[in-house]
């Protein structure tokens, strides 16, 4: 859903903004990839969520390019751009946002669900 | 002086409500040749900094830190930059509010403020964001505290006319660093993705020389600008506009993570050199204040994140500890502990250049990694000088890996001191 256009006047190059959902709209909630999404590892190799992939949104950051932070059946925590999800229900979440569900340790996550913030 | 801002070297700078110096006499350049000038302007006008400053160079021989606050207080902004490094720090609105981070209020800003005084700190620089965006920005820079800090603030400039700039000046601000990416508006606006972002920077540096509000600009250079004619016009641009321009290296993060192709080398960083030598230009590799400290992180550079994050450098999106949860001066001990910040090593620019701290410390906050990671996740006992002060990084975590950066930095000199082994241990509590 790109909602912000700007074209280069030097490359012509267009860019669209993408817009994340309301957060409670989007958090706790289940998405499915449209397309596959690779990332690049850190041992030089590349792993892939593959189109058509359910995930569960659990975070939001960035404002130009925003990423969901989302769990893979296996448990695996992705960052994907807002843009590559379709949001499968529309209703709020009813789960609600506590200490249990997200907890931070400075700007990174700090529950159960975290990746790189230390207990 | 090579440059031909010679004369404007030849009055002191006018600063603000603190500032004595009459209002004609206005010093619109910095460079690293105009800092005696710099000095006793400082002198004059806000003294209690002025004094701090002086005891320096004794800081540095006790292998203490000299930082500038780099505040990223918020990470609103109204520009989409093509090279924001930045972006992945700043959560919506109301999803920080409801998920309940901890960020930072303005009493927390005072409680830094007096944190960082204690530490004999002298130097603000409040970014983003786009920080003159905020709607509680005048009560930021009194939380803050003009009379003991020399305050910058970074812009933008889209929100910076004339009325602004002599309030900014009023209520104590002492530079604005103005971002500008290109000559041209069809250039600038590109990287800015904002149409109309050129006309408004180039309001903003009129005004801020209209209302004596002293202006600089700031700019990213990358390995194959350095060798184009657009990058001369740049420097010929800022010398007609007579003003100083801090030049930023390209790192391989935020936008362009990864990207190491057009990181500066050694080569060009001499190259740029000798642009110092003709243009107005400085770089954070510029010996300060006759000092020359090599790379600045957490010697004369500390971000903090708006959630309370200290880091060593913009650039380097790790996490040294959270001024929440302990104290500054602990959590730059820390910092200095680490050899890639040995307090008496002149090391390299090493996240701009040296390609192993890439690989081993800064790939670690690429992709899926949250950001800022702590500094346990990237750094092991190898990377420490005093083994018994590591924080959570456990003792034996290495496997005895070499440093050669480290091994083959020359050691800082001081002109009148001898460098002293710097006690390592967190004194202030916790």
């Amino acid at each position: 859903m790109a909602k912000k256009e700007f074209i280069s006047e030097v490359t012509g190059e267009v860019w669209s903004k993408e817009f994340p959902g309301r957060w409670n709209k989007v958090i706790h909630h289940t998405g499915v990839t449209r397309e596959d999404f690779s990332n690049a590892t850190k041992n030089g190799g590349t792993v892939t969520l593959t189109k058509g992939s359910e995930v569960f949104i659990d975070d939001i950051r960035g404002r130009i390019k925003p990423q969901y932070r989302v769990k893979d059946s296996s448990g695996k925590i992705w960052f994907v751009p807002v843009g590559l999800l379709e949001i499968l229900e529309t209703e709020e979440s009813t789960q609600e946002i506590s200490s249990e569900t997200h907890s931070y340790k400075g700007g990174v996550r700090s529950d159960a669900q975290q990746i790189n913030a230390k207990n | 002086m090579a440059n031909s801002h010679m004369k404007m070297f030849q009055s002191p700078l006018e600063g603000n409500k603190f500032d004595p110096a009459p209002e004609d006499m206005v010093m619109q350049t910095t460079t690293a040749k105009d800092e005696t000038n710099r000095q006793s302007w400082l002198k004059n006008y806000k003294p209690y900094v002025y004094e701090k400053m002086q005891k320096f160079p004794e800081k540095i021989a006790r292998g203490e830190s000299i930082a500038i606050i780099q505040f990223q207080y918020d990470y609103l902004c109204n520009m989409d930059c093509e090279h924001c490094c930045i972006d992945k720090f700043y959560v919506p609105r109301s999803w920080e509010k409801a998920s309940g981070r901890r960020k930072f209020e303005i009493e927390d800003v005072r409680e830094l403020s007096r944190q960082a005084d204690e530490m004999g700190l002298a130097n603000f620089v409040i970014t983003g964001g786009e920080p003159l965006l905020l709607r509680e920005y005048d009560e930021l820079v009194d939380a803050i505290d003009p009379e003991k800090f020399y305050l910058v603030t970074d812009s933008n400039g889209w929100f910076l006319d004339y009325k602004r700039a002599k309030h900014l000046k009023e209520i104590g601000i002492d530079k604005v660093q103005l971002s500008l990416d290109g000559i041209t508006a069809k250039e600038h606006d590109t990287f800015r993705r904002a149409p109309g972002a050129f006309d408004r920077a180039m309001r903003a540096i009129d005004a801020c020389k209209d209302a004596n509000l002293h202006v600089i600009l700031s700019t990213v250079v990358w390995k194959d600008r350095i060798y184009t004619n657009e990058w001369v016009d740049f420097l010929e641009f800022a010398k007609d506009k007579e003003v100083g321009t801090y030049v930023v290296y390209a790192k391989p993060v935020g936008a362009y993570e990864g990207e190491t192709d057009q990181m500066m080398t050694e080569k060009e960083g001499k190259i740029l050199q000798q642009f110092e030598e003709e243009y107005d230009i400085f770089t954070h590799m510029t010996p300060s204040y006759g000092r020359d400290i090599g790379c600045i992180a957490v010697k004369r550079m500390v971000p903090i994140s708006r959630y309370g994050d200290v880091m060593p450098c913009p650039y380097q999106h790790v996490s040294l500890g959270n001024f929440f949860e302990e104290p500054l001066a602990d959590i730059v001990n820390r910092g200095l502990n680490i050899k890639w910040f040995d307090p008496k090593k002149n090391m390299p620019c090493i996240c701009g250049v040296d390609k192993g701290f890439i690989k081993n410390v800064i790939s670690q906050t690429y992709g899926d990694s949250e950001v800022p990671v702590r500094y346990d996740r990237v750094f092991t006992s190898d990377d420490f000088l005093d083994k018994n002060n590591m924080g959570d990084v456990r003792t034996n975590s290495g496997t005895g890996v070499q440093n050669p950066t480290w091994d083959n930095a020359p050691e800082i000199t001081i002109k009148g001191f001898d460098l002293k082994d710097h006690n390592f241990i967190d004194d202030t509590g916790n």
